[in-house]
């Protein structure tokens, strides 16, 4: 999820209008516990980035202009899906970027927002989770 | 995703980019398999709204209890 996406139960974008692109170690080391939230979101995103990426190494039909009805289309897609999971657990996988060498995408600020409001139950969560993760990170109990 | 479509439907698939696209939102695990696929959604469609529609659908994306998607 990226910050164009309200928080729903079960589901938690990053802080919106807080630095995202971070290194947790280094020049811009994050300066408060939203910041640190974000910087984790962040490795996590990469997590499907990569996946997607995987995806269409893999299956080049899914990285051209297709040619078939667009039915055929969107059975392509699942069909693709399902092959690359069959080869993950059981077959030699070939394609997967490398988590180390992936750049993360662009976080997409300026996309349209949702316009739904935040589910306060949810919202609560994230902020307790963002502030123990800034405290063990500190060394603060 | 890069999609052909019918004239009468391009307006609707021109997102973002400067060709017609279809939206895949996908779940997936920390193997980098997918555990769930929703795709079909025209390119012009905001994530929020298919979001929405995939947690509407009888076959839709179910969230476990315990667990957080990010």
């Amino acid at each position: 999820m990226d910050a164009g996406y309200a928080v729903r139960p079960g589901f938690l974008p990053p802080y919106r209008a807080t630095r995202y692109h971070l290194r947790e170690y280094g020049v811009r080391r994050p300066q408060n516990a939203r910041e640190l939230f974000n910087l984790r979101h962040s490795s996590l995103r990469v997590t499907v980035e990569r996946a997607f990426g995987a995806l269409k190494n893999r299956f080049r039909i899914l990285d051209n202009k297709p040619f078939h009805p667009y039915r055929t289309q969107l059975k392509l897609v699942l069909a693709c899906c399902i092959i690359h999971n069959w080869i993950l657990r059981f077959g030699q996988d070939e394609v997967i970027p490398l988590e180390s060498e992936w750049v993360a995408n662009p976080p997409n600020n300026a996309g349209p927002h949702d316009t739904s409001t935040d589910n306060q139950t949810w919202a609560a969560k994230r902020d307790e989770w963002a502030q123990q993760m800034w405290e063990l990170r500190n060394g603060v109990h | 995703m890069l999609a052909r479509v019918p004239a009468r439907h391009r307006a609707a698939f021109m997102g973002r980019k400067h060709t017609t696209t279809q939206n895949v939102l996908a779940a997936v695990d920390f193997d980098l398999r997918f555990t769930y696929v929703l795709d079909g959604w025209e390119g012009s469609a905001h994530d929020a709204r298919i979001l929405s529609s995939a947690l509407e659908r009888n076959d839709g994306l179910i969230v476990p209890p315990g667990i957080s998607l990010w």
